[in-house]
């Protein structure tokens, strides 16, 4: 919990919304992913909500490798992330603005220089989600040598961080004295300035989303924000005491890196007319669509083979997304699900946790999980935009404020000053 | 006729930072898009934003330089300044060539067709780079115009038969494709190139719309000649290219007003600046310029100005008596490619290759 005792909020964005058949429902705008208009009001509604951020997800490829496939989803192409927060920045003034970028298909100084752009543009609300890209599409768009082993991702991640984190120190401005950079690792060389200004937060706040050992270590040295995905509150407070535990080897305090799990809420004003939301979302997905869609979380190649009502075939391990396959795997054990009960399950939340129900039951599942250790905010993930996300700043965020769980204004004008991190 | 603007936050002229008479605010993005305002209130077409500040560099920024990156400040602007093109550079050695396609697709969808990619040329390997912009301009081509239905009864989001997959398989790159954007509003972002002897080729191979920076006239002329010839190797015709002469314009109110700007940054001397130079009144300069274009083979000019100044009512001026000399503007509204009243392009098929 942070000392403020109060919960901070990401809106992760995405087109229609995070249900796999948002796009379809009645009141989606099916064009939605090529509206910037459509982004640039879901920031203004999280900033209405006093939310600490929007979060943008990427990937350098399409999603779904057969056509017909992909063509059942609204996943395949999508505005770039990066240019997509540059025309948010100028268009809000409070809301942090977090989008992903892979430290595999990228360089060191091109992306400080961008994020350092975006922090700028937005008088110091910038936020860079590093991650690994895991994909053979990803893969095949950039030589075609194939995948890096998992190992060898996270060596060149690192070394990615610290040159980024380096040449941000680097820029001019502010009260240090700006140091020439001189990198020369395994994977990188760079010496000189950074050709950029220092921002109003001194540099992008640093998100992860890494849940693999690797990863968490990774984050314990440098990430302000994690990421996480935790169904069950046993998980949940599991992995937050495992990465802040990890903290004081890197001679960090506990307060100083916020855990933030994704969250699906479904809001009704009763219980029942959530239930009826939710039930209208899920009976949208084609059964091949779900199918493809769990297949490709589990790296797997293809499921279609197996029978839907059955369960899950044995998994072997690959060097894809290991954390987030172990997550499905178990939730499928667990429940004794079928692959369609599964692939639906999945499609809805993605892997996240979902809750359903009325802004006090939302608010309630919000606060237990916060007082009881599994959380220091949470990144919500609306089924459908704008409504999911309208409702929840009109209805959930009042309920928060009344418990005394959220702000009832922002504290400053950056994101690392609204975080609390310094 | 068509009219480009080059923004930088001082102007062009190295003593730009220290004559004028703005803040160093001037680097803030409010004053960039009142600077982009400007010109599009003025009629400009579009407005050209140079990268100054690609690498590490052993010396800390400075102070007359902008520190936003151009495809990011684009996107910004594109929000603000509503109906002016956009056209940024991005070398071909900073970004791997499917993040390079996807960021000015995107920057495109999110303009409503207003962007184009100043391609510059930065690998000693001329092939590279050719594989590279060919690759890009493939890349763009993923998606039919058509590709996009939108059916929420028959769950069909797209037509799967019109997204192609490249499988590019080149000495440099191997690009499998399909590029995750939509197919741009103008068909294609732009592309453009800064002409010069070493990039008269790639040039005529790739670019909708080149600038001649050169300060003579005679070799602006030669090289604007020698591309103009080389199109026809590409199968590339005149009307499918707009060549902009560069210009670098001391306006004033009166001769004596402008001679005396000229002056007090050049002290007569003609002095280290990136383009053709020309000094006077709005009238006497578009007359110059209209004289230097005679029967020529230019369809436009980039303005480049020496020292930007807070408020500028000679950039109206200048502008109305260019469109006096030289012709109007295409349309008012609209995309990129049709202010400069270039062709969209046709949909490829046949050049596709689709395996899946």
């Amino acid at each position: 919990m942070n000392r403020d005792g109060k919960m901070r909020l990401g809106a992760f964005l995405m087109a229609g919304g995070h249900h796999i058949s948002a796009w379809r429902h009645p009141d989606a705008v099916a064009q939605a992913g090529v509206d910037i208009r459509h982004f640039i009001e879901l920031a203004q509604t999280a900033e209405r909500g006093l939310f600490d951020m929007v979060f943008v997800e990427d990937a350098a490829a399409i999603r779904e490798k057969n056509p017909e496939m992909a063509s059942q989803a609204a996943r395949s192409t999508a505005f770039e992330p990066l240019s997509l927060l540059s025309a948010i920045a100028v268009n809000t003034s409070h809301v942090g603005l977090v989008a992903t970028a892979s430290t595999t298909y990228n360089d060191p100084y091109v992306l400080a220089r961008t994020f350092s752009s975006i922090d700028l543009l937005s008088n110091g609300r910038a936020g860079w989600n590093l991650v690994t890209s895991a994909s053979e599409l990803e893969a095949a768009n950039f030589g075609g040598s194939g995948l890096r082993p998992h190992a060898e991702r996270y060596e060149r991640a690192e070394e990615f961080a610290d040159a980024a984190l380096a040449l941000w120190a680097s820029a001019a401005g502010g009260h240090d004295t700006a140091s020439s950079v001189s990198i020369h690792g395994k994977h990188f060389d760079v010496d000189g300035f950074l050709q950029s200004r220092r921002s109003p937060q001194g540099r992008p706040l640093m998100v992860q989303a890494g849940a693999s050992d690797t990863g968490k270590n990774l984050a314990a040295r440098t990430a302000d924000v994690v990421f996480a995905a935790s169904q069950t509150l046993d998980q949940a407070r599991q992995y937050y005491l495992d990465v802040k535990g990890r903290l004081s080897k890197f001679g960090r305090e506990a307060d100083a890196l916020k855990i933030m799990p994704g969250i699906s809420p479904i809001i009704g004003s009763t219980e029942a007319e959530a239930q009826a939301k939710y039930r209208e979302l899920q009976e949208l997905i084609p059964d091949a669509v779900g199918v493809a869609l769990l297949a490709s979380y589990l790296n797997a190649a293809d499921l279609s083979s197996y029978p839907i009502d059955g369960p899950l075939p044995e998994m072997e391990r690959n060097e894809g997304m290991q954390s987030r396959q172990q997550l499905i795997v178990d939730h499928g054990l667990r429940e004794n699900l079928s692959i369609r009960d599964l692939s639906r399950h999945f499609a809805g939340a993605r892997g996240h946790w979902q809750v359903v129900g009325t802004p006090s039951q939302v608010a309630d599942a919000m606060e237990e999980r916060f007082l009881a250790g599994g959380a220091d905010g949470f990144n919500v993930m609306p089924p459908l935009f704008p409504s999911g996300l309208e409702d929840f700043v009109t209805q959930v965020v009042p309920e928060l404020q009344k418990r005394g769980l959220f702000r009832a204004s922002y504290e400053g004008d950056t994101l690392k000053g609204n975080l609390g991190i310094l | 006729m068509h009219l480009a603007y080059s923004l930088r936050p001082y102007g062009h002229h190295a003593l730009a930072a220290s004559q004028s008479d703005i803040e160093e605010t001037a680097t803030s993005f409010e004053a960039l898009t009142r600077q982009a305002a400007q010109a599009e209130e003025a009629g400009f077409d579009l407005v050209v934003i140079d990268d100054v500040a690609t690498g590490p560099s052993d010396a800390e920024l400075s102070n007359d330089l902008a520190a936003f990156e151009p495809t990011t400040l684009i996107a910004a602007l594109a929000t603000k300044v509503e109906q002016i093109g956009f056209i940024g550079s991005a070398s071909t050695m900073d970004h791997a060539p499917y993040n390079l396609a996807r960021r000015f697709a995107s920057l495109d969808n999110s303009s409503g067709g207003r962007v184009g990619w100043n391609v510059v040329a930065a690998s000693v390997d001329q092939e590279r780079d050719v594989e590279y912009v060919g690759l890009v301009k493939s890349l763009w081509d993923s998606w039919e115009e058509d590709a996009f239905i939108y059916d929420k009864k028959a769950a069909r989001f797209f037509v799967p038969e019109k997204m192609h997959v490249l499988n590019h398989e080149g000495a440099n790159f191997s690009v499998r494709g399909p590029l995750n954007v939509n197919r741009s509003p103008q068909g294609r972002p732009i592309i453009s190139a800064v002409l010069s002897p070493g990039s008269v080729d790639i040039a005529a191979r790739f670019a909708d719309v080149v600038f001649v920076r050169e300060t003579s006239v005679a070799s602006a002329h030669a090289v604007a000649n020698e591309f103009s010839e080389r199109l026809g190797h590409y199968g590339r015709g005149r009307n499918d290219v707009r060549i902009f002469q560069s210009v670098i314009a001391y306006l004033g109110n009166t001769t004596e007003a402008a001679r005396a700007y000229h002056y007090s940054l050049n002290q007569g001397s003609v002095g280290d600046t990136p383009a053709e130079a020309v000094v006077g009144t709005a009238s006497e300069v578009a007359d110059r310029i209209s004289s230097l274009m005679d029967g020529l083979t230019f369809d436009g000019v980039e303005f480049l100005q020496p020292v930007v100044p807070e408020k500028d009512f000679l950039l109206f001026d200048f502008a109305a008596a260019l469109r006096d000399r030289l012709g109007p503007a295409n349309v008012t509204q609209g995309t990129l490619r049709e202010f400069l009243g270039l062709k969209r392009p046709d949909f490829p098929a046949t050049q596709q290759e689709e395996i899946r």
